[in-house]
């Protein structure tokens, strides 16, 4: 049995969040699989009345926010902002986030980490995935962005299997240098210089905060 | 010939390389492919710099090994 709960924001109004969020299906199994009870405020839901109604009513243990952002917000359906620094960050106090959105972690998190959130995982730059242009109608077939997918989710997988969020992005990071590696070897396909690059443009843009 | 110019040069230059099917998802960004990288790279804005930034930082790091 396990005491965790999970929220998940998964807007889907255009390419790059229908990718994040098709990336999400494997966190939502996983959840399924363990037992987490798990809210999923997928496409038009990924309101911040909806956020904030559940928030209030429930407490989850962990937080998965994915869309855009920028260094105070991150957003959901047609980017609406979810939460904003000096605005309603206190709403993640108590709870662990991991924010796939580019920029939260430079300033977001650290105010929401002030205000009392157990630790917020995120990027400090944008978060990058490449995406192949003949693929992007299907983008569970796009094995560019799969690369990515792995590195990413495995920060809320660790985190639904019970790791502590400085494990979690541990383990991410080691996922990171593992695809790098892989993608390094002599027979790595034509796009593999792409590959290792934009992976260590993420890698290094990721960061764990714990208050 | 000045260190600036070479490096921008060596970007370009890797750049150049990149197969024309890879798009890059970068948020705020947008997407970008091949030719908008190098137009950011030859303008010197201030995506192009960050991107100078981290491919130099990159190229360090692979030479020391990961």
């Amino acid at each position: 049995m396990t005491s965790q709960s999970a929220l998940i924001t998964r807007p889907e109004h255009d390419k790059i969040t229908k990718y994040l969020s098709e990336w999400n299906d494997e966190i939502i199994a996983e959840a399924k699989k363990r037992g987490v009870p798990m809210k999923d405020l997928a496409g038009e839901k990924a309101t911040r009345a909806e956020f904030e109604k559940f928030l209030n009513k429930q407490n989850p243990s962990l937080i998965f926010l994915n869309g855009h952002g920028d260094s105070e917000t991150v957003k959901g359906h047609k980017d609406e902002p979810l939460v904003k620094c000096n605005d309603n960050e206190a709403v993640l106090k108590h709870k662990v986030i991991y924010a796939l959105s580019c920029d939260s972690a430079a300033k977001l998190g650290v105010s929401a980490v002030e205000k009392g959130t157990k630790a917020y995982i995120g990027y400090t730059e944008p978060f990058s995935f490449l995406t192949n242009k003949n693929k992007e109608c299907r983008p569970k077939d796009d094995e560019l962005a799969n690369v990515f997918k792995e590195a990413s989710n495995q920060v809320s997988l660790a985190l639904l299997r019970g790791k502590s969020p400085q494990e979690a992005y541990d383990l991410s990071q080691m996922k990171f240098k593992e695809l790098m590696q892989k993608f390094s070897a002599s027979n790595a396909p034509p796009d593999a210089e792409e590959i290792r690059f934009w992976l260590f443009w993420d890698m290094q843009a990721q960061a764990v905060l714990t208050s | 010939m000045t260190e600036d110019s070479d490096i921008k040069k060596l970007i370009l230059a890797r750049l150049e390389t990149m197969p024309e099917y890879i798009q890059i998802n970068l948020g705020s960004f947008g997407t970008l492919g091949k030719e908008d990288l190098i137009n950011h790279v030859k303008k010197g804005d201030d995506f192009g710099k960050k991107f100078i930034e981290v491919q130099m930082k990159y190229l360090r790091t692979f030479k020391q090994g990961m």
